[in-house]
């Protein structure tokens, strides 16, 4: 019992990280049509950002966490401005600028920090007991950063002027324009949330496991997983069914290790995902 | 007339000139001995194929700027023909037939990764060429019939002087303890083929393994693996093969509650940055010689390995390299020794005898052959605990 309740602690906190990088990739491809494979590689430069205010100019991580944060979502839209908005609503196109853009995001970073495993250092907050099964309360705290982050989303999304108009866009980006909606803005406030976001799982790799500059595709690969199950059943670029897919894949990765073995771990996630899709098509979603 | 005369001076300084640089030219006059290198200098496994390749034109260079060698007589330098398998199995195939079907060589370094070097084995097999690879899964074949000539230039776990009989011994004599171990690895052709010999040499001395796990690649999150793990409650944990794999998984092991680790590939570094949280268990390993300490570099043989280095490539070698590219440096020079011992460069049988019962005093490491052909050489025994370092020379 406390073995199972421990995998699905493990699990939601890996679920967390699949969510916060598909809620990301739901915003971009939902809005834009754009398949954006340097999420991944985003979330570690947000990541590696903050470790650099940490090292080089001694900031708390309160402090540094969110500069990190903000900047890696500003650096995003700027990106995005120069390339993703060029291919609006081509996934071929987008594809492959995205994938040209990771590979710049790696070896910028090889090149700048090398690909020596980096450690954004906190201090241990010791572990929490439940029924047996132990998980550090950094973990929990990501877990309800994680939360709250996907609450702020659908705040933002659903009660505020820019969140409207998103949505506007994201339904019809044509008829929005024609009603006064400044799409430009829209685009970039979209990029900023989705780079943002990417920043937040970032830090949390740093701070619970490590960073390198390769990192990123592992990630990205798991949240267009959840994007993709989240979109078999409420559509895609839903930021809530994205964010429940992500953690239900980290749940079925952990509790399968726990019940298995441990090498099946990417089976399980991919075993879902089809699993989820082959539903949803019998189901004529 | 005057016009004339000058010309004919002019004719005979040239003649003259071309026919001192063909006399002086010794090299015109030396044999080549082909060796032929398929190696992964392009592609995701270039990590270890590079520092490799570059060792082996630094090992040709300095041997024929050293006046060459000598065979039974006759001069000799060595020719290396080196195909780039671009990490590639089928390239990799391509390639070494070529060298043994049309250049014909009898000494062939190919390759350094498993998945490139299990269907070359296939085509050397019965051959006689002295083959020489730094694959891990080429130490099964070690001694296999068809595989006499076939030599392992790294990866001294295997048999009974290896690294794995080794380590376990002297994690038993500094956790005497110990009862229960586990083991949690890379999901891939290294990690498969190592936790068997280690979990064997636990066995063989009485040790329960209570778990053999494997985490697929890329793995950050080792809390699902190492809770489980947890539950069973074994006394060491055996994991890893990467620095950056081991760094994650030991910070979380610590979480855990795990306090004693045992490695065989892992750099000290690792554990020292953790000796605090350590300090009441064992982190223990196993150490090459360190290049990145300054006192090592200064060596002299290794001093000399720098600096041709630096005038053939214009640059630094990559210091955490050299053990990787000493695999294969010191094995041509070895190769040189049993030519001139045997007197012949072509008699495989003769050449791979030789070999065998060497110890060849290098440059940069002492290596060895052992009957069955794997390399051994001199290492450190470390063990991280109390907040100190404690290192052991260990000669095989």
């Amino acid at each position: 019992m406390a073995a199972l309740l421990q995998a699905v602690l493990n699990g939601l906190a890996l679920g967390s990280f699949y969510g916060l990088v598909g809620i990301g990739l739901a915003v971009t491809f939902g809005l834009w049509g754009i398949l954006n494979l340097a999420q991944g590689e985003f979330m570690v430069l947000g990541g590696y950002l903050v470790w650099m205010l940490l090292g080089t100019l001694h900031l708390p991580l309160p402090f540094a966490a969110p500069v990190g944060i903000v900047c890696t979502g500003l650096l995003m839209a700027l990106v995005a401005r120069g390339t993703f908005h060029f291919t609006q609503r081509d996934l071929v196109n987008g594809f492959i600028i995205s994938s040209g853009l990771s590979l710049v995001i790696q070896n910028g970073l090889e090149l700048a920090v090398t690909g020596a495993a980096r450690e954004i250092h906190v201090p241990s907050l010791g572990s929490l007991r439940v029924f047996g099964a132990s998980i550090p309360v950094l973990r929990c705290l990501f877990i309800g950063l994680s939360v709250v982050s996907l609450a702020a989303a659908l705040w933002i999304l659903g009660r505020t002027r820019i969140g409207r108009q998103i949505r506007a866009a994201a339904c019809n980006i044509d008829g929005a324009k024609f009603v006064g909606v400044n799409a430009d803005r829209v685009e970039a406030a979209s990029y900023v949330f989705s780079g943002m976001l990417a920043a937040l799982a970032g830090v949390g790799l740093g701070v619970l496991f490590v960073l390198t500059p390769y990192l990123g595709a592992r990630y990205v690969l798991k949240g267009f997983a959840a994007v993709l199950l989240g979109g078999a059943y409420r559509g895609l670029g839903n930021i809530t069914s994205t964010f429940v897919a992500g953690l239900a894949i980290g749940l079925v990765e952990s509790v399968g290790t726990a019940l298995t073995a441990a090498q099946w771990q990417d089976l399980f996630a991919y075993a879902l995902l089809y699993a989820g899709l082959l539903v949803a098509s019998k189901a004529g979603r | 007339m005057r016009r004339l005369t000058c010309g004919w001076i002019v004719l005979l300084i040239t003649a003259a000139v071309f026919l001192a640089g063909c006399g002086g030219k010794q090299g015109s006059s030396l044999r080549e001995v082909p060796v032929g290198v398929v190696i992964e200098q392009t592609g995701p496994q270039a990590v270890w194929g590079l520092p490799r390749v570059e060792a082996m034109q630094v090992a040709a260079y300095q041997i024929e700027k050293a006046g060459s060698f000598d065979v039974s007589g006759t001069k000799y330098k060595l020719k290396l023909l080196i195909y780039d398998n671009r990490s590639k199995p089928d390239e990799s195939v391509a390639f070494v037939k070529r060298l043994l079907d049309v250049d014909k060589v009898k000494i062939l370094f190919a390759t350094q990764t498993t998945p490139c070097t299990l269907p070359v084995l296939d085509l050397i097999r019965g051959r006689q060429v002295l083959h020489f690879t730094a694959a891990t899964a080429h130490q099964k074949m070690l001694g296999q019939p068809g595989y006499e000539y076939s030599f392992n230039c790294y990866n001294a776990d295997f048999g009974p002087n290896g690294t794995a009989n080794k380590l376990v011994d002297y994690v038993l004599r500094k956790i005497p303890g110990v009862k229960k171990v586990a083991f949690l690895d890379q999901n891939n052709a290294l990690g498969k083929m190592l936790v068997p010999i280690y979990s064997e040499a636990c066995r063989a001395r009485g040790l329960e393994v209570v778990a053999e796990e494997y985490y697929p690649t890329g793995t950050t999150d080792f809390y699902p693996q190492l809770s489980k793990i947890a539950a069973l409650k074994p006394d060491l944990l055996f994991m890893g093969n990467t620095d950056e794999d081991v760094r994650p998984m030991l910070k979380q092991a610590l979480e855990l509650g795990f306090r004693n680790f045992a490695t065989n590939r892992i750099t000290p570094k690792v554990a020292l940055e953790r000796k605090d949280d350590i300090a009441s268990g064992h982190f223990i390993g196993v150490e090459e010689k360190n290049f990145l300490d300054p006192q090592t570099r200064s060596l002299p043989g290794v001093q000399e390995f720098i600096t041709d280095y630096k005038h053939l490539f214009g640059r630094e070698p990559d210091y955490a390299m050299i053990p990787r590219a000493a695999a294969v440096y010191e094995p041509l020079y070895a190769i040189v020794e049993a030519m001139k011992k045997t007197g012949t460069v072509e008699d495989v049988p003769k050449l791979a005898a030789a070999l065998h019962g060497m110890r060849y005093e290098g440059k940069i490491w002492t290596i060895s052959f052992d009957g069955k052909g794997q390399i051994l050489v001199d290492y450190f025994m470390y063990d991280v605990h109390d907040g100190q370092i404690e290192r052991e020379h260990v000669t095989p």
